[in-house]
């Protein structure tokens, strides 16, 4: 394990778990060049379709719980001694002292400058050339599916329609990121339409992801935005295109999004200096959370935005 | 501490005290200690326990790839993101 703390290719691994790493890291650092050829590797390596899914939402949960944990600041807690193996925490550079003390004592003079960023852009290829609405499963079992969502339409939300397919192998994942979903994401998070739709943008533009992009360009088209408005956003979301708590919540989400293991105290103080209160600092950072999570599971599967998406929409990132 | 107000166990009520009690029982090994990755959400107690139901559905067993697997792709990820948690 502390290969894998430092260096997992340095680990000795089953060819199975090597193919799981590598479709994990490519999904963390280039998400948006992810491909069905990735998906192929992993089926060649022995996982099944529902595996694939099983292990794209771990791989896209870490990405979301790593940037809970790096923006809000969360501690370890000290269980006792032994509780944590000594040689992992060096591998992370944590010291005993660290271990019910804090995590960040070295995060107290931020830079607001991002590390370089990791954007590859690539549109999933197959989707200008079969019918599918994803890269899992067949074309039956994704018709299949498909029915299913439109009997569950009371509770699924139309316009994800299919990412709901993309998961429907797992209908527990499903379930947990619709209801996830409704807090942050379609008008729970308490930011309002316009305030979770530059988050998802912001998350989008910095990591190249068309479809959670299209899904949020809607929004913001929707709410009165112009094109001009909209690209702008899309291509400097840390830029001026934005004023205000909108701009300290833009820049806190690229931040976050591009180089989360920088997150400091200063940043969220800057979200307290612009009005925004605890509460709605979760929110945002949850938010945020959530989209790097949602927008890897798309990407990773190949959903296709939805045909009620309009071309400017779909064309924003 | 973390960085925003949490809420603390014996302050807690209704929802949130009876997601805290099945928390508390799951980690017994623990004391009974609420992990801060947890709590760090108790300002929005929905939020919370979406989260860790999110959480249950992808790890701790339940992406079907075994806790193995699960702490493999955990780990590696955390070391390329430099998260310390």
């Amino acid at each position: 394990m502390v290969a894998i703390s430092t260096d997992w290719r340095q680990a000795k691994l089953s060819p199975a778990d090597h193919a799981m790493l590598e479709f994990g890291e490519k999904l963390t650092v280039m998400p948006s060049a992810m491909a069905e050829s990735d998906l192929e590797k992993l089926r060649q390596a022995g996982f099944s379709e529902r595996e694939i899914v099983g292990l794209t939402a771990a791989a896209a949960y870490r990405n979301f719980i790593t940037r809970i944990a790096d923006g809000l600041g969360v501690e370890l807690g000290k269980y006792g001694d032994g509780y944590y193996d000594s040689q992992v925490l060096r591998a992370f550079g944590v010291t005993g002292a660290a271990v019910g003390g804090t995590l960040y004592a070295d995060r107290q003079a931020p830079s607001r400058e991002p590390a370089a960023a990791h954007r590859v852009h690539s549109r999933p290829g197959p989707h200008t050339r079969d019918a599918r609405v994803c890269w899992i499963g067949s074309p039956d079992e994704q018709a299949l599916a498909k029915s299913h969502a439109t009997t569950a339409s009371a509770s699924l939300p139309a316009g994800l329609r299919n990412l709901a397919i993309a998961l429907s192998l797992k209908p527990d994942t499903l379930a947990a990121t619709v209801e996830f979903a409704h807090l942050v994401d379609m008008g729970g998070s308490g930011l309002g339409d316009r305030g979770e739709a530059i988050i998802g943008v912001v998350v989008a533009a910095v990591l190249g992801l068309s479809y959670l992009g299209a899904h949020h360009a809607q929004r913001l088209l929707d709410g009165g935005a112009t094109l001009a408005e909209l690209g702008a956003l899309a291509d400097n979301p840390a830029g001026d295109s934005l004023n205000g708590r909108e701009r300290e919540v833009a820049r806190f989400c690229e931040k976050l999004t591009r180089a989360p293991g920088t997150t400091a105290p200063a940043d969220v103080e800057a979200l307290r200096a612009a009005g925004f209160d605890d509460r709605e600092i979760v929110s945002i950072v949850a938010a945020t959370a959530f989209a790097n999570y949602s927008g890897r599971l798309a990407a990773a599967l190949g959903v296709r935005p939805e045909a009620s998406l309009s071309e400017a929409a779909q064309n924003a990132i | 501490m973390a960085w925003v107000k949490m809420v603390g166990r014996n302050e807690a009520s209704g929802s949130l005290k009876a997601e805290y009690d099945r928390i508390a029982a799951q980690f017994a090994d623990r004391g009974g200690a609420i992990p801060e990755i947890t709590a760090i959400m108790s300002i929005r107690p929905e939020l919370m326990i979406a989260r860790n139901t999110l959480s249950n559905s992808c790890t701790f067993g339940g992406s079907g790839l075994g806790r193995l697997r699960e702490e493999l792709i955990a780990t590696s990820i955390s070391a390329l993101l430099n998260c310390r948690f």
